[in-house]
């Protein structure tokens, strides 16, 4: 390997372990992949994390991140309540969203045996929810949504496209992602007084 | 000594096998690590199951089996509409920690793609459950308990959020009761069905949740 500096060779370590979770799947993946795909030895990997289960969580963080900030900047973009509420709806997931979904299914399996993996999906739900709960709470503010209580509302709306996102993926083709956008658009709708009409802007992928 | 049966010495395997896959996850999962779990030799599994896909499919029905009888039992008792849709949601709630049927779930869908098996009966289920709610709602509309232009879509909403909030709550909140997240899937019965708090407890009658304890 070339001269790195260890910032470089960790950040390497963990796109490496991306790309392999993204192949085969978090929870196959080993510290021997990992060294096989970057032609260098288990030991340096062992080097810069403590335990698999560190450079694992590190992985799906990245990526999940990523999706994440996408959000953040589509939303930030967004003006006014109705409209970030929409970009939430679209883009709570990825372009390629079915690599994600997947991994978030594989992080939620690991995360009962895998402490790291538990804290970093633990705390990337929470910063979903939040994100779509402060656009809720903005819009009963801005007088533009009805709502009692929009952190039940915001765990309500997470819930319904987490379990929908399983739907797609584990169970296609027994419902688009189309349908989840509208679905969700619906539910939205209901459940904080608007109407959120109109084809998604993004017909046919976004799914976390 | 009296010897366990053929029939029950299968049954206990199986049963090993749910906590096997929930404790060590499938991939990594081997016969003997059920052979242990269930007290029996490596042996006596590969005299009742041919390989560990055949162990882990054959585990996997007889929980889908369970979660089918669970609902048809629901189904089929008394009451209102309401109350039967209520107490199949609110009742497949994961109650407590130490409750592994969710943890099966949770492992089960991250296979799906992986394993032809895993996915038929996944799916197999979900639609048995969406099925069921969307007739008693139908049944619901009928009565004139409520109104629904979608059942089918309705019980799909319904299904899929309960199973988002029970991942939430099997995997970071199950130290605590889950009386709060319970509290969210009944708001969302209330918004697909177009049911005030009021009409909704008034629709229960006796056929309440019962509550977790």
């Amino acid at each position: 390997m070339a001269r790195l500096s260890p910032a470089e060779r960790r950040q390497r370590i963990i796109d490496a372990t991306v790309e392999l979770a993204r192949d085969q799947g978090l929870a196959v993946t080993t510290v021997r992949d990992v060294g096989r795909q970057m032609g260098t030895s288990g030991g340096l990997i062992h080097h810069y994390f403590e335990s698999m289960d560190e450079v694992l969580a590190a992985a799906f963080e990245q990526a999940a991140r990523c999706d994440l900030d996408r959000a953040v900047e589509r939303i930030d973009g967004a003006a006014g309540p109705l409209d970030k509420l929409i970009a939430f709806i679209d883009s709570y997931g990825p372009r390629d969203a079915d690599a994600t979904i997947q991994l978030w299914l594989d992080a939620w399996g690991e995360a009962a045996r895998r402490p790291a993996l538990q804290e970093v999906s633990r705390r990337l739900n929470l910063e979903w929810q939040s994100l779509i709960r402060i656009i809720i709470e903005g819009g009963v503010a801005g007088g533009v949504f009805r709502s009692a209580d929009p952190d039940a509302a915001a765990w309500r709306l997470l819930s319904l496209l987490d379990g929908l996102a399983i739907q797609v993926v584990a169970h296609e083709p027994l419902i688009s992602r189309a349908q989840v956008i509208e679905w969700a658009r619906l539910a939205a709708s209901r459940e904080l007084g608007v109407e959120l009409d109109g084809p998604a802007t993004d017909p046919g992928e976004s799914v976390r | 000594m009296i010897r366990p049966s053929s029939d029950k010495r299968r049954a206990e395997i199986l049963d090993s096998v749910l906590r096997v896959i929930i404790d060590i996850g499938y991939t990594e999962m081997t016969v003997a690590d059920v052979a242990k779990a269930a007290g029996v030799s490596t042996a006596l599994v590969h005299y009742h199951f041919s390989s560990k896909a055949e162990l882990i499919a054959a585990a996997l029905r007889v929980a889908s089996d369970e979660d089918k009888q669970f609902r048809e039992a629901i189904a089929e008792s008394g009451g209102t509409s309401l109350g039967r849709i209520a107490r199949i949601l609110c009742e497949s709630f994961p109650i407590n920690a130490v409750d592994g049927t969710w943890l099966l779930w949770v492992e089960s869908w991250g296979e799906t793609r992986r394993n032809e098996v895993i996915r038929s009966v996944m799916a197999d289920l979900d639609r048995h459950e969406i099925a069921m709610l969307a007739e008693l709602i139908v049944a619901g509309v009928e009565a004139e308990e409520f109104a629904c232009a979608d059942p089918e879509g309705a019980a799909t909403r319904l299904t899929s959020l309960r199973d988002g909030l029970a991942i939430e709550y099997t995997l970071f909140r199950a130290d605590d009761p889950p009386d709060e997240l319970i509290e969210y899937l009944r708001g969302a019965i209330q918004n697909n069905l177009g049911l005030s708090v009021d009409d909704y407890d008034r629709l229960l009658g006796d056929s309440r949740p019962v509550e977790p304890s």
